[in-house]
């Protein structure tokens, strides 16, 4: 083996992962070249080095178990809960984002409609107030939807013409 | 004062006395100068119409014999109208009606809080007939909810047994915020008046009244056949109130000076007494006569003949 074959696998037998036959070619070319030599010295220190700094800055033991818990809050808020298991989240309950299926939210809203329509109105499409019924409710405000009309007036007119409305 | 304090009294006993009304009108008649044999219905139906169609909220008939009044209220926390008919029959075979509509609606509130209100008065004269009805708008042409109507029809009755009003309410309306009133009481009266110096009479007159409904009245020297009024009285009778002999009517009045100047002798005064009592107001204060001289007026109000016939 010489020395450009060797540094192309220096990586490797530093590393122990060279196979016998090159292993012991190998083994043979750095004894009998201390530029080689050098190089495999070298490299050995580097990586003894780095794994000594390495070890000096290990993450807290706690970590790992704080940024899973994490992850699982976020996730439950969105599902619309705020709370997570002893943690409770940073974020305003109204601006909190809710996940709803469509379906459901197009309930909602018809149900909204349906419930403003009918507190506005009647069955018969007067405005629900007209259906109260004597004793059930004050006439505090009965006229109220007349009160922006015009002056009263008075006026005679053909008894056929009422009984034609009427129909 | 004394007449004011007698008005105060007689006000205070006019509602308790429109009540039992009907209860003191004589039984019916058949004689002679009754307008109308048989009896009057007006059927009152109070109609919405917005964007669900017309519907009727209140429906009651008032029934009784010619010249029955109605009153149509109506009420809220904002508004107030007091409708009242006065209904006559008229020479055609129709009815002579007279619709007097009073609206109060709240308007708002001052900056000292207090409240604010506009106030309408109207009278309208309306010849009916029996193929026709009157339509009440109490809100002219409506509002933001579409048009409220009071229709009233009035149709012809048999006679009945009694002369009384009746009110059948076959829908009451919501909340009570439309009530009826209904009175028979005479409409024709007649009104004597006198004007005395030192107890002597030295003019008078004399005219037909209808009930509620103003008129003049010229005060002629006595026996100065042309000569010039010495007074005008412009009086109305405003009220009678039945009682088991013959009621007691209430009038009020204004003196004018009987020259072109018309000049008030006196303003806005009044008086109730019995049919055919006198009512004897001091005008020594106000009248320009002789110096020295006192001077009374003397009024007497009597049924005219069609009343009194009914009666």
């Amino acid at each position: 083996m010489d020395c450009k074959v060797f540094r192309e696998r220096l990586d490797l037998y530093v590393d122990g992962e060279l196979s016998g036959e090159e292993l012991a070619g190998a083994s043979e070319h750095l004894r009998g070249c201390a530029s080689c030599a050098k190089a495999e010295a070298g490299l050995r220190h580097l990586r003894s080095s780095l794994k000594r700094v390495v070890n000096r800055h290990l993450p807290p033991p706690a970590l790992e178990a704080e940024t899973l818990r994490s992850i699982r809050s976020r996730k439950s808020v969105r599902a619309g809960r705020v709370i997570d298991e002893g943690h409770r989240d940073r974020t305003p309950v109204w601006r909190a984002r809710v996940v709803m299926p469509a379906p459901l939210f197009a309930v909602l809203v018809l149900a909204v409609v349906a419930l403003a329509g009918w507190l506005l109105f009647a069955r018969d499409g007067v405005p629900a107030r007209r259906t109260v019924q004597p004793g059930e409710a004050s006439a505090e405000s009965y006229f109220s939807g007349y009160y922006g009309g015009e002056r009263a007036s008075i006026k005679v007119v053909p008894r056929a013409s009422l009984e034609s409305s009427r129909q | 004062m004394k007449m004011r304090g007698l008005l105060a009294s007689t006000m205070l006993a006019c509602a308790s006395l429109l009540a039992t009304a009907a209860a003191e009108v004589s039984p019916p008649d058949a004689q002679p100068g009754r307008p109308t044999g048989g009896r009057i219905r007006f059927q009152i139906t109070a109609v919405e119409e917005g964007w669900g169609g017309r519907r009727v909220i209140s429906d009651a008939a008032v029934e009784g014999p010619p010249g029955t009044d109605f009153n149509v209220n109506l009420q809220d926390g904002r508004f107030k109208m007091s409708a009242r008919f006065l209904t006559d029959p008229a020479p055609g075979g129709g009815l002579s009606v007279r619709a007097k509509l009073d609206t109060r609606r709240l308007y708002g509130h001052s900056e000292a809080g207090l409240p604010l209100y506009e106030e309408d008065a109207q009278l309208h004269k309306l010849s009916l007939g029996f193929d026709e009805a009157v339509v009440l708008l109490p809100f002219g042409g409506g509002g933001d909810a579409g048009r409220l109507s009071i229709e009233i029809r009035p149709e012809r009755l048999p006679p009945d047994e009694t002369d009384a009003p009746r009110i059948t309410i076959s829908k009451p309306s919501p909340g009570g915020s439309i009530s009826i009133e209904a009175t028979k009481v005479p409409h024709n009266f007649v009104v004597e008046a006198a004007l005395l110096e030192d107890g002597r009479e030295v003019a008078r007159g004399s005219a037909e009244y209808l009930l509620e409904e103003p008129g003049e009245m010229l005060l002629r020297p006595a026996g100065g056949n042309g000569a010039d009024a010495s007074a005008a009285l412009n009086l109305t009778v405003e009220r009678f109130e039945p009682s088991p002999g013959d009621g007691r009517a209430a009038v009020r009045f204004d003196l004018l000076g009987g020259d072109t100047a018309r000049a008030a002798l006196a303003r806005n005064w009044a008086g109730v007494s019995g049919l055919g009592s006198e009512m004897v107001y001091d005008l020594s204060q106000t009248y320009r006569g002789a110096p020295g001289k006192r001077y009374e007026l003397r009024l007497r109000v009597n049924l005219a003949k069609a009343d009194a016939v009914s009666r």
